[in-house]
């Protein structure tokens, strides 16, 4: 019998092991959605028009598969349709304008939103009563149909947009920086960057924002109908909150909306017993010595989440890093979130801002997410206690995702503020990489 | 499954390799997908991209192992072959074709990584730290180690080596996918083993898969 080479025998194990890698169907869907979505983009604008409809059906259709097998919700979820067509939308799909023209959004209780031409957005969560969607760049256009409970958000850039009901168009412009909202009916509250803790704006009026120069403006409408007002949305989360988290943060949402933040302190006295405030005391001792899957254990006994929405800030923080350090991830960026969202506008949200960006990099090694909240955190504190290492991790995240232009010019301000910080050597070494890249 | 049937499955037929691929007469559906690629039509990009995505992705995984640019890259792949497509001699080439764009994007992406790889070891910032239980446990050390080793390697020769043992390709197919000839292909490979099996003795998951060559027994 010839024995068997060892290298090919150790090349189909490895074969066989990638098979999860490469199985049909993995991700397919998805990247096809893409790739369509960039060779679009691509083409000339010449050759546009009909090709965009084509494109746009391939598209939608891509959309359409998506649902069937990523995203099948209840019943009672909101339905949402993309394009002439009507096509099913996908949630967490990207959806493109064509250069030439909008692309309609249709939602199953009658509110309309429209992607100007070349804006780029999605749906991230579906519910009864309303639906989040980002809009990456370029502006778009809603026409919110109001309901009791009805609860609409719209995230572009660092800047959160709650509705109920109201009809509003929003643009963002990353390369400029300039986030605007014109409200034609009904009220809304903006949160994110220069707006702190929120900014209501009402029927009539527009708002301008820069996150870079934290600045905004209010001014009024001219020659626009203002409608009757409409309800005021509830707090919303974080304009960063990454599409993953939003089906857990929505628990917290659903809870926040009973147990507002003022009311904690009342409600512990009534409902925790002294046995657990002992056991409260408990984990909170066990992660300040160190001891953190104890401590994450001893929490979750008691209810990780009640836990997150009843204690103060430093130990939501705490209990974040509890979780973090000893491995549970997922939980760990959700008390972050609470911080974020019960304490909005703060350092302590900043630096919850900061963890999570550690999170994703360290233990998730999902570097575009981590690249997000970093930013958060720095537009937030740019001069805070953590900035040189949130400076240093932004560089190396840029480098992983590829974006070495970027990573060459975070490397160059980290050489200026920081000459003796702990990512020096990095920094140099990026610079160095760069330069002999363009060579 | 019979020629009747084959014939008339869509062009979308996802042939992602593997054991249980049935390979298809594929030569009529290529040229139609030729065809419509050169016309311009969008249903030649999605149908290309539905019948080779599994091939390309194996290529690309194979070369690269685990890249959290994977999904970027496939696109990249097939957007390349789309913008060249007048450069495709003949459509039944389209397989092979595509699996060298994909060799190319992989070396491209090799050396992108070569030239970065310092980063890998930056130092912890002030925080503390503590293990975590996060990393994937399902991922086999023999893989993880493999891919280790490949990285220590030149380029051209973790490829080669990569589509020769892990892909199971043969000499003349790793030529075409690789743009060498058979005898570089051949002198790569020889170099490539030499230093692997050197490589994977401080790689104690490699050890006794390489045991049975007596170069690397002791």
């Amino acid at each position: 019998m010839v024995p068997i080479e060892p290298f090919e025998e150790l090349g189909r194990h490895v074969a066989r092991e990638q098979a999860d890698l490469i199985g049909p169907g993995k991700t397919h869907e998805r990247t096809k959605a893409m790739f369509l979505a960039r060779l679009r983009q691509r083409r000339p604008a010449k050759r546009r028009g009909r090709r965009d409809a084509v494109f746009l059906a391939a598209a939608a259709v891509a959309l359409a598969l998506v649902v069937a097998y990523v995203s099948l919700p209840s019943q009672r979820d909101l339905k949402c349709f993309v394009g002439i067509a009507r096509l099913p939308v996908a949630v967490g799909a990207w959806m493109s304008a064509p250069a030439t023209a909008p692309l309609e959004i249709r939602f199953s209780d009658g509110t309309k939103a429209s992607l100007w031409p070349e804006a780029r957005g999605r749906v991230i969560r579906l519910s009864p009563h309303g639906a989040d969607l980002v809009v990456e760049q370029g502006r778009a256009s809603f026409d919110v149909v109001h309901q009791v409970a009805g609860h609409w958000q719209v995230s572009t850039g660092p800047f959160a947009v709650q509705i109920t009901g109201t009809r509003f168009d929003v643009e963002w412009q990353p390369e400029k920086d300039r986030f605007e909202l014109s409200l034609y009916d009904g009220h809304v509250r903006i949160t994110g960057c220069a707006l702190g803790g929120g900014q209501e704006l009402g029927t009539g009026q527009r708002l301008e924002a820069s996150c870079a120069r934290k600045e905004f403006r209010i001014s009024k409408l001219v020659g626009e109908a203002s409608p009757v007002a409409r309800v005021v949305a509830p707090a919303g989360v974080d304009s960063a909150t990454p599409p993953e988290l939003q089906t857990k943060l929505e628990a917290f949402r659903a809870d926040l909306a009973q147990v507002r933040p003022e009311q904690h302190a009342n409600q512990r006295s009534v409902s925790v017993t002294a046995a657990g405030e002992r056991a409260s005391d408990s984990w909170s001792s066990l992660a300040r010595a160190g001891k953190f899957e104890e401590a994450y254990r001893a929490a979750s006994a008691l209810g990780f989440e009640a836990e997150c929405l009843t204690r103060d800030v430093t130990e939501v923080l705490l209990l974040g890093d509890a979780a973090r350090l000893s491995g549970h991830v997922d939980e760990a960026l959700a008390a972050y979130q609470a911080v974020r969202q019960r304490w909005p506008g703060s350092a302590n949200g900043a630096l919850a801002a900061f963890q999570m960006g550690r999170a994703e990099f360290d233990q998730r090694r999902n570097y575009a997410a981590a690249e997000r909240w970093l930013r958060v955190y720095m537009t937030e504190l740019p001069n805070a206690e953590f900035a040189a290492p949130a400076l240093g991790r932004l560089m190396e995240a840029e480098v992983r995702l590829g974006r070495y232009e970027s990573a060459r010019d975070l490397a160059k301000s980290y050489l200026d503020r920081y000459p003796k910080g702990s990512h020096v050597d990095a920094a140099n070494q990026v610079l160095g990489a760069s330069s002999a890249h363009s060579n | 499954m019979t020629v009747r049937d084959a014939v008339t499955l869509p062009l979308g037929v996802d042939d992602s390799a593997g054991a249980n691929v049935i390979h298809l007469p594929s030569a009529g559906q290529d040229a139609l997908l030729v065809s419509a690629l050169r016309a311009g039509q969008a249903s030649g990009a999605a149908g290309l991209f539905d019948r080779y995505h599994g091939h390309v992705r194996r290529v690309l995984v194979r070369v690269l192992g685990a890249d959290p640019e994977l999904s970027d890259l496939v696109q990249d792949v097939f957007l390349s072959a789309i913008g060249s497509i007048e450069r495709l001699d003949r459509a039944e080439s389209l397989r092979g074709w595509l699996g060298s764009i994909a060799v190319f994007t992989a070396r491209g992406r090799l050396r992108r990584r070569g030239r970065w790889r310092f980063l890998h070891f930056l130092p912890p910032d002030e925080l503390p730290e503590v293990p975590c239980n996060s990393a994937s446990p399902e991922v086999d050390e023999a893989l993880r180690a493999t891919y280790r080793v490949l990285n220590r390697l030149p380029v051209d020769e973790r490829i080669v080596f990569a589509l020769r043992f892990i892909d199971g390709m043969e000499l003349t197919d790793v030529a075409e996918a690789s743009d060498m000839s058979v005898s570089t292909v051949k002198r790569r490979l020889s170099k490539a083993t030499t230093r692997f099996g050197a490589l994977a003795q401080s790689e104690p998951s490699l050890v006794d898969w390489l045991k049975g060559d007596p170069r690397w027994s002791p």
